[in-house]
């Protein structure tokens, strides 16, 4: 279905040694009208790294030098197909620290990550991408080779930030090629803290009262009770409870320590019960395995939703009709990633072998960015097949994007057909409207199929 | 081009399964040397659901999916280190799934690489049974002389409580580590025995590279027998293939095994909690230790060798960064490096490089295809460090 509407197959993939040789491809794109899709790790769902009409695929995998560790300044700096994991082991075997990396660490590189534009592990303390990398090295679609942001000071001051204009960009604009990654000294302890709930109020009532309460946890992670029953499902071992709170704190110990107190006597006051520590570090170390029990489907859909702390209920009640209405088998699972800030991942389980049902799946994740939109937040990324969302997004502002695009890129050879454009192999472009009321008509089918087992 | 007689690869709902994701990526040590994507496990396992998946749209869009030369050359190029299967998200067996997928394409009218076939035609006879041979005198019946490495002066129990697999490599190759294991034995007052003619290979690169009809047909059993048939409740082997293949794929074939399967790392641990063991002899160095992937991801032995090598007087013992569980692989096995030498051997070299960062001045590693690769790694990058089995080593403290 999906190659028909696109040609995903590239013509050509290139393992490119350095910047130089990328700048004399992109001329040579330019000058011969062939796109040009950038890869890292290939862990992205929506698409960014698959071609939509052929062209030259860049393997940036192949870049894959640790350039620089400058303790001295408190930095990193790395070739863009370094995953964040090799990047986090080495900081930490430096005895410097990392403050935040996608949960796909061992497998998303730094330039995927930055051009995802993403939050993740550590956000709730240290911000997103953006605020973990100090100046990027760019070749521009001309061929030009720009450096963006300061090595070893902040960007912000006047003048318009042309680092961040790349964070996001989903390889639209141009090739990362070196990243210069912000450090921290190393903390004395990393503590994980989980606790589970009965009670699906009191589970997120916690959440929120963590939000507003004078700590500082690293990172945390909420998982609700299908997604842990599916873990049993598979044989692991999880709490049959409503849901599961799961907090890192870094840091220094009488901080970490005292930081846990609070953090305790909050989720007792709503009966939350606090793990114990083996099971704490378990649920840790399998940060980087939120799909553990895709079997189950074996099609997993991943949708992806900001919406603000203080609507988390209704987010959660609303995902779960949609749920039960369409007879799908799905859980929720997320990040809190500022104070103000949760970012969901509901996933369904569903089987690409039987087509009506998994198209018809689909939907889903259409209705849960509705309803994000709805209480004040967004869904996440664009893509491939959520470009369509873009005007939704910004509005008038979409023709400020448009003007970014055409004025960096006017021979449109980066990555086309993604983020600015929906547009299929033959050029024609997927249409907002027909989109939407596909996904619509798809929904109703599910509805009216058999209940998923 | 080659023409499949069915075209369904097996365990086709790991395919579908699979996440892409990419954990497996950067911890694939062929990967890490090729670095195209095709080599990756995911990459593999993108082509075979392709493969399992062929449709009329692939002939609508003209697109070419089928088992080529280069598909089976990829396929091959694996040193079953199961990195992958350590990483992955969504817990396949990883490790089956490319000897599985090898099977079913030699079963299939694929053949065997050039070399994989000289290991199939050497222990499939009779006069061999063991991928060596007297190049010499090629026909040269080898079998007779399997257990002729065995030192004057140590006798073999008549009545014993254990039983010593040598291995094909130690039988006639690196003899010196089964007449260690075997002074070893002998000196902590061990009833043991040989299975001398009757010791066929374990089937181990057989297995490894889809060639098992030998091993599942005949050979697992007909050592099981043998065994069997010295009364004995223990064996115990000094080679992480041979170990990984009786613990592991044995009872697959045959059943339940009617025995306990040592290695040779394990049972000198339990001889020096005995006090069986002793170490005389002070060795003032700085060792490191590799974990051979079929000793330790695929066998789950860890803690022994490491036992073994703390308790010995003077040595200082550091680790490297990725060990154990998360070992880097040496390049060696899986029939890895016989077929593709250059690149097992760049494999080891990133290897002794991580073992030099340590400062050690020795590697130590309880696995003969291990020592031998990494001393060519370090011969390759010119790294002055050398790598040493650890039976050899244990005999220098005794
Ligand atoms: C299990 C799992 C967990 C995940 N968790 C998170 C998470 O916690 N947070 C999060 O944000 N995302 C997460 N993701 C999504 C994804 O892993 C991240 O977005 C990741 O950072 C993408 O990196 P990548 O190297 O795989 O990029 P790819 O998928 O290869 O590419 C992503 C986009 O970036 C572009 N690109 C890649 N490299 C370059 C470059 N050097 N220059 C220019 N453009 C480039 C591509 O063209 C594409 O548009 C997760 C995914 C999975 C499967």
């Amino acid at each position: 279905m999906m190659s028909l509407m696109f040609k995903n197959t590239p013509d050509l993939v290139v393992k490119p040694k350095n910047a130089l040789e990328i700048s004399k491809l992109m001329k040579y794109a330019v000058k011969n009208n062939i796109p040009i899709i950038p890869r890292g790790g290939g862990s992205w769902g929506l698409g960014g790294a698959v071609p939509t009409n052929g062209g030259i695929l860049l393997d940036m995998g192949s870049l894959n030098e640790i350039i620089k560790v400058d303790k001295e300044n408190l930095t990193i700096t790395v070739e863009p197909g370094v995953s964040w994991k090799e990047v986090d082991d080495i900081v930490t075997s430096n005895d410097l620290f990392l403050g935040a990396y996608p949960s796909s660490a061992p497998g998303a590189s730094v330039g995927g990550w930055i051009n995802t534009g993403g939050i993740g592990i550590g956000s709730y303390k240290y911000g997103g991408v953006e605020q973990q990398i100090r100046s990027i090295e760019v070749v521009l679609p001309d061929g030009k080779i720009i450096r963006a942001g300061f090595e070893k000071v902040m960007s912000n001051s006047s003048g318009y930030n042309l680092r961040d204009l790349f964070v996001g960009s989903e390889g639209t604009l141009g090739i990362i090629t070196k990243v210069t990654i912000k450090l921290h000294p190393a903390p004395e302890i990393i503590r994980p803290i989980s606790f589970s709930f009965n009670d699906v109020g009191n589970f997120i009532k916690a959440i929120s009262e963590i939000t507003r309460a004078r700590i500082m946890p690293w990172n945390i992670t909420i998982l609700d009770g299908n997604h842990l029953e599916y873990l049993r499902k598979i044989g692991m071992d999880a709490p049959e409870v409503e849901g599961l709170i799961n907090v890192t704190f870094e840091g220094t110990r009488a901080v970490v320590n005292y930081e846990a107190k609070v953090l305790e006597r909050i989720i007792s006051k709503l009966d939350g019960e606090k793990m114990d520590d083996e099971f704490s570090e378990h649920e840790w170390s399998e940060r980087y395995y939120e799909l553990r029990s895709k079997a189950i489907g074996p099609t997993a859909l991943v949708g992806e939703v900001f919406v603000p702390v203080k609507k988390l209920k209704e987010m959660f009640d609303g995902t779960n009709k949609v749920i039960k209405r369409m007879k799908i088998r799905a859980a929720i699972v997320g990040m809190i990633s500022d104070r103000n800030t949760a970012v969901l991942m509901p996933y369904v389980l569903t089987d690409e072998r039987k087509m009506v049902k998994s198209l018809a799946t689909m939907a889903f994740i259409k209705k849960i960015g509705d309803l994000a939109f709805k209480f004040g937040g967004r869904p996440a990324g664009l893509g491939t097949f959520f470009s369509v969302n873009l005007k939704k997004l910004h509005g008038k502002g979409v023709e400020t994007i448009f003007d970014i695009k055409t004025s960096i890129d006017p021979y449109d050879v980066m990555n086309p057909g993604k983020l600015t454009e929906g547009v299929t192999r033959f050029g024609v472009p997927i249409p907002a409207l027909g989109f939407r009321s596909g996904m619509e008509l798809m929904g109703v089918v599910k509805g009216i199929l058999p209940k998923d087992k | 081009m080659i023409r499949l007689r069915n075209n369904q690869p097996p365990n086709i709902d790991d395919y579908y399964t699979c996440l892409q994701c990419g954990y497996c990526k950067n911890v694939c040590p062929v990967y890490n040397q090729l670095g195209w994507e095709s080599a990756t496990p995911r990459g593999k396992v993108y082509w075979l659901k392709q493969l399992s998946g062929k449709s009329l749209m692939d002939k609508i869009l003209r697109r070419k999916i089928d088992i080529n030369d280069a598909w089976v050359k990829r396929i091959y190029s694996c040193t079953s280190c199961a990195a992958c299967e350590e990483y992955c998200h969504v817990n396949l067996k990883l490790a089956d799934l490319w000897e599985d997928v090898k099977e079913w394409m030699l079963n299939d009218g694929v053949k065997p690489l050039a070399p994989h076939k000289m290991l199939y035609d050497r222990i499939s006879d009779p006069s061999k049974r063991n991928p060596f041979q007297d190049d010499d005198n090629p026909e040269r019946d080898l079998l007779k002389k399997r257990g002729s490495w065995l030192p004057e002066g140590i006798k073999l129990s008549r009545n014993p409580e254990v039983v010593f697999f040598a291995g094909c490599t130690s039988s006639y190759r690196l003899q010196m580590l089964a007449q260690s294991a075997a002074t070893i034995l002998d000196n902590a007052d061990v009833k043991f025995s040989i299975l001398g003619k009757d010791e066929w290979c374990c089937g181990s690169p057989l297995l490894r590279t889809g060639q098992t009809d030998i091993i599942k047909g005949e050979y697992a059993e007909h050592n099981v027998q043998a065994i069997e048939a010295r009364g004995v409740h223990t064996v115990v082997t000094a080679c992480a293939g041979c170990f990984n293949t009786l613990k592991n794929n044995y009872p697959k074939i045959v059943g339940k095994l009617p025995f306990k399967v040592y290695h040779i790392s394990e049972f000198l641990e339990i001889l020096h909690k005995r006090n069986k063991l002793k170490f005389k002899k002070e060795i003032n160095k700085t060792i490191t230790f590799h974990d051979p992937c079929h000793l330790g991801r695929h066998g789950k032995v860890f803690d022994a060798p490491r036992y073994i090598i703390r308790n010995i007087p003077g040595v200082k013992f550091v680790e490297m960064d990725r060990i154990r569980k998360n070992s880097r692989c040496c390049g060696a096995g899986g029939g890895f490096k016989i077929a593709f030498n250059d690149i097992a051997e760049d494999i080891a070299v990133d290897r002794v490089k991580e073992a030099q960062a340590t400062g050690a001045e020795l590697i130590v590693t309880p696995c003969p295809f291990c020592v031998v690769n990494l001393n060519a790694g370090a011969k390759k990058g010119n790294i002055p460090l050398k790598s040493m089995d650890l039976l050899q080593f244990v005999t220098q403290a005794i």
